[in-house]
């Protein structure tokens, strides 16, 4: 494959004999500043035909079982029932500056406390909360359905298409992530949306990478060509051949980009290139956090950093655990 | 072939290695899996046996439990393992790397992967002198290495001596295996299924190298396969092993002319010959292997026995040790002893020579 | 093994003539006027147009695609205004302190991964497994700069073990001369110790949050390698030729457990680039992080510019070679690449 270096396949790479193992624990996507959960590239189930409903509920279940999923599933569940419902159950606005009431150190009334010019902590991780979780899903629903779209288009092509495709994911993947969302970001005025963008831009050559893997390999199935001989069309046969079989991984890629865009997030933030003050974001308010580091003030910089350990943390072992039950083996459909 | 006296001193010096009452496990989430239930044999100096049995019969196991290689969670639970008179199953892991390789060693089936693909040929065959020749110099081991992969058949050692694994094709690698196997001459040799991974062809070849070896260097072997017919070829006496147990024991021709137990006749049945027509038919053995976590009460083989499936003693109780004819035994209810007249001998009794 | 290398450098340089062009997209062919932010808000038209015109803003994309190009190769990276000198200077004199950090974060990463891999796996557990996943994720999810913060907060503020955000030597003390650039080896080498020690005070936080995320990336690696390595048969082999368990796995499973993690070199680059840009502002350390940081806020794009150039320029090149070096360790390598 080419641009080898800098992709998942770097790791699983060129190292003949070892492709049956390519789980290998360490298909490792992602790398801005948090290689999170590790991903099995290559990888499609094999699997009775069941529904697909039924396979993602057992998914579910079977993840509740493993102690650590569990712990990564409540972790994540609080901090999303923290974002939608904070405003509602916490009185206290995130924004509302109280001079008389700076640098209040955690009690009943502030549970975190109150940073800077007076604002309860606690709201403003709340609302945090949101931002990020909103922002990570998006990055990771835009970035899926783009790679996958390219993926799949890079698949399928037999010319030129694909190869001009492939190029572009390469120089996407020649930069580090953060650097790129860097760039994004400054040249489209720091925000939130540019930030959005940024992340997802750097996401897409992973999706687009793993979803055209997979559709090759499916391409040169004797299933797949019995079944274009008995006159099924092209797109019936994506839809109803292709796309599923690469559900499950993308599914666990999924896992590993959101922990990913919140860590990216967090560090846009802390730079000044992500979402702006005064709207709350874990990055920026850790940043300000620093400001009191010496001084002992603690709480204004370690909760939002709390948040977004957890918040990765949690994905990362449930889609860990996805991931072992998705293939634990690293066999791979028609292999 | 040296006559012993009937009674069986504690150490026989004509028996390079004894195996008494071994049993091994795995420890599952599901229980303690029975690898081994229970496995006694001799071996003489020399002497060349085969052990036969079908994918979880235990002969595996057995070779890696001989060796202290059993892998963890794995283990060996009971039983002693003598060699050269030293009981070398009581031994730590430290004292037992240094019978390994030297007093005994042993060669695995699958030559692809028995050698470390990063590493020069030549320098793991050294490897394997080294360990137990500590004092030799570079040259000399060089000099050694080059020798035995001539002793195998290697073409132009001198120049493959620095080629890697992968510049080998399978049946040189397992000509690698053997020669690293016998570069300290040990006593025994245990082939685990040396020739399953290899084409026809290499595998007359290896076998035929063995026997040369196995005369050169008068190692006994130990060849455990499940072709039954390279065991005829081969060996001078066989065990047959079924759910971790020796069933049978009997001298090469003796097993194929009067096989006792219901499982070796299972067995030779299942093997085309040349006499028989399309029509017969293979025939294979109904049923399924038996489960090793939970044994059964009576015999294991029952259920899938043309004798005894179904009967109640089959079922219930444990077949004893049947002698045949001099050392030879079978684990069946339904055995008797060979020429009627009662050979009373118990199998242990050793006052029949080996291999005549 | 020549087909090995001509093939990775033309892909590598595939990927930075395409990362090329997604700069000069981003950075120059962006809303906002570059030049107006150089020349202020209260600057007039015509002031304007100078300026538009010294950018060579008013030429054409291609035109200005092809001075990017160029001056970038020719080292011609720009005058920062918020360092007062050449982009090029700059950042010249920053990279030792980067390296020093980046180094030493490395080799502790790389070490710290390795005993802690061993220790999971040589005898495994079963809880074992579970407080070793944890870990790794554990390090892997922690913001950088959020742990540098942890860090100050505990050694620094609370117990005041080491110092805080000073830079890389305490206000008082003088660097020593430079020869390498790197503190510690130059205090070392003047016979300065007291230099060296002070030094390597400010080096304990900073590398140790620098190193959290290689730390947790290398030692998932090197377990799952370990854990795969130590099923292979030829460990098996090396046993029953003799070799006492510890010593087999020593020679044959370690090595190449940690070949592998040689790849991961290239990525670790990336580590690197990123890391320093997070890390260095928490201990205001004079690094290349530092600095285009500041650049951010002051709104010095040139450096910004430059640092995207060669962070992609790095990043291929580094995996370029390690795939190359992975070449010459892993014969089998060549023979596929040949293929």
């Amino acid at each position: 494959m080419e641009g080898e270096g800098l992709t998942s396949e770097a790791i699983d790479g060129p190292r003949p004999g070892h492709g049956r193992d390519c789980v290998r624990a360490v298909g490792t996507v992602m790398s801005s500043e948090g290689l999170t959960a590790d991903v099995g590239s290559q990888v499609a189930v094999t699997r009775e035909r069941r529904g697909r409903w039924e396979r993602s509920s057992g998914l579910l279940r079977l993840a509740i079982e493993d102690r650590l999923a569990l712990a990564g599933l409540i972790v994540l569940s609080v901090l999303i029932v923290l974002a939608v419902f904070g405003p509602l159950l916490w009185p206290q606005d995130p924004l509302a500056v109280k001079l008389s009431h700076t640098l209040q150190p955690p009690s009943f009334a502030h549970p975190m406390g109150t940073d800077g010019v007076g604002r309860d902590v606690f709201a403003r991780f709340c609302a945090g909360a949101r931002t990020s979780l909103i922002v990570a899903t998006m990055v990771v629903l835009v970035s899926g359905v783009a790679g996958g779209a390219i993926g799949l288009v890079a698949g399928l092509s037999r010319g030129l298409t694909g190869v001009v495709l492939m190029r572009a994911m390469d120089a996407i993947l020649a930069f580090p992530p953060l650097v790129l969302a860097m760039a994004v970001t400054l040249g489209l005025g720091a925000g939130v949306t540019a930030a959005t963008i940024g992340i997802a831009i750097t996401t897409v050559p992973y999706f687009a990478r793993i979803i055209r893997s997979d559709v090759l390999r499916i391409r040169g199935l004797p299933l797949v060509e019995a079944t274009v001989a008995l006159g099924a069309s092209k797109s019936r046969l994506i839809g109803r051949h292709v796309l599923p079989a690469t559900l499950p991984t993308v599914l666990v890629l999924g896992t590993a980009a959101y922990g990913d865009a919140i860590l990216t997030l967090a560090g846009l933030g802390f730079i000044g290139l992500g979402v702006q003050p005064p709207a709350p974001e874990w990055g920026t308010m850790i940043t300000q956090g620093l400001q009191y580091a010496l001084s002992g003030q603690w709480w204004v910089g370690v909760f939002p950093g709390l948040g977004v350990l957890g918040a990765v943390v949690g994905i990362s072992l449930i889609g860990d655990r996805m991931r072992d039950l998705i293939d634990p083996t690293g066999t791979a459909l028609g292999s | 072939m040296i006559v012993e006296s009937s009674v069986s001193t504690p150490e026989s010096d004509d028996r390079v290695l004894r195996v008494e009452g071994l049993r091994t496990g795995f420890p599952t989430r599901e229980g303690m899996v029975n690898a081994l239930d229970g496995v006694s044999f001799d071996l003489a100096r020399r002497e060349r046996l085969g052990i036969v049995g079908e994918s979880g019969s235990g002969k595996s196991s057995l070779a890696l439990s001989i060796m202290g290689l059993v892998p963890r969670p794995g283990r060996v639970l009971a039983g002693t393992v003598t060699l050269n008179g030293r009981p070398i199953s009581r031994f730590g892991d430290e004292r037992m790397s240094r019978v390994r390789g030297r007093q005994i060693s042993i060669v695995f089936q699958d030559p692809l992967t028995a050698l470390n693909p990063v590493m020069k040929v030549g320098a793991q065959v050294i490897e394997a002198l080294r360990v137990h020749q500590p004092r030799l110099g570079r040259a000399a081991l060089r000099r050694r290495a080059v020798e035995l992969l001539d002793s195998v058949g290697i073409v132009n050692p001198q120049r493959r001596i620095d080629d890697y694994p992968h510049q080998y094709s399978g049946g040189m690698r397992q000509r690698v295996a053997i020669a690293m196997a016998l570069a300290n001459d040990p006593d025994v040799l245990i082939a685990d299924e040396p020739t399953t991974a290899l084409d026809a062809t290499t595998q007359a070849e290896i076998v035929a190298l063995l026997q040369r070896l196995a005369d050169e260097h008068e190692t006994a072997i130990v060849l455990i396969s499940h072709n039954l017919a390279l065991v005829s070829e081969f060996c001078d006496r066989v065990l047959i092993m079924y759910a971790g147990r020796v069933v049978e024991q009997a001298d090469v021709p003796d097993v194929f002319r009067e096989p006792a137990h219901p499982y070796t006749q299972a067995l030779l049945g299942a093997i085309p010959t040349s006499g028989s027509s399309r029509e017969d038919g293979l025939a294979a053995i109904p049923g399924s292997p038996p489960n090793l976590l939970k044994p059964a009460e009576g015999c294991p083989f029952e259920p899938r026995c043309a004798l005894g499936q179904g009967k109640e003693i089959c079922r219930t109780a444990k077949p004893p040790a049947v002698p045949i004819a001099g050392a030879s035994f079978a684990e069946c209810h339904f055995a008797r002893p060979r020429h009627g007249a009662g050979v009373s001998a118990s199998p242990r009794d050793e006052t029949r020579t080996v291999g005549s | 093994m020549l087909r090995l290398i001509v093939t990775r450098i033309s892909t590598a340089a595939a990927a930075i003539f395409g990362a090329s062009i997604l700069a000069f997209i981003f950075l120059r062919v962006t809303p906002g006027d570059p030049a107006r932010l150089i020349v202020g808000p209260l600057a007039s038209a015509k002031t304007l147009e100078a300026q538009r015109h010294a950018m060579g803003l008013d030429q054409s994309l291609w035109t200005q695609y092809r001075d990017f190009i160029t001056s970038f190769i020719h080292g011609d990276w720009g005058f920062s205004y918020s360092a007062g000198r050449s982009v090029a200077g700059e950042i010249g004199s920053r990279l030792p302190a980067t390296l020093e950090l980046g180094l030493y974060a490395f080799v502790l990463a790389f070490v710290a991964a390795l005993v802690a891999a061993l220790l999971v796996t040589y005898r495994r557990r079963k809880e074992a497994d579970n407080a070793a996943r944890l870990f790794a994720f554990t390090a892997l999810g922690v913001p950088p700069f959020w742990a540098g913060l942890l860090l100050l907060l505990i050694f620094s503020e609370h117990l005041h073990l080491l110092p805080g955000p000073e830079g890389r030597l305490s206000l008082a003390t003088q660097p020593p001369g430079k020869i390498t650039g790197f503190y510690t080896i130059d205090a070392l080498l003047h016979g300065q110790l007291a230099t060296f020690a002070d030094a390597v005070r400010h080096l304990i936080l900073p590398v140790l949050a620098f190193a959290l995320v290689p730390f947790g990336y290398l030692f998932r690696l090197l377990r799952a390698n370990l854990l795969e390595v130590s099923r292979e048969q030829y460990l098996l082999v090396a046993r029953s030729k003799g070799l006492t368990e510890w010593t087999a796995f020593r020679r044959h499973a370690l090595p190449n457990a940690c070949l592998p993690a040689l790849t991961a070199s290239g990525l670790m680059l990336g580590q690197l680039i990123i890391g320093s840009v997070l890390v260095e502002t928490v201990f205001n350390w004079p690094g290349v992080g530092e600095y285009v940081v500041t650049a951010i806020t002051r709104q010095d794009y040139a450096v910004v510019q430059t640092f995207v150039m060669l962070s992609a320029c790095a990043f291929v090149l580094a995996n370029a070679a390690v795939d190359v070096l992975y070449g010459v360790i892993d014969p089998r390598v060549r023979v596929s690449a040949a293929a």
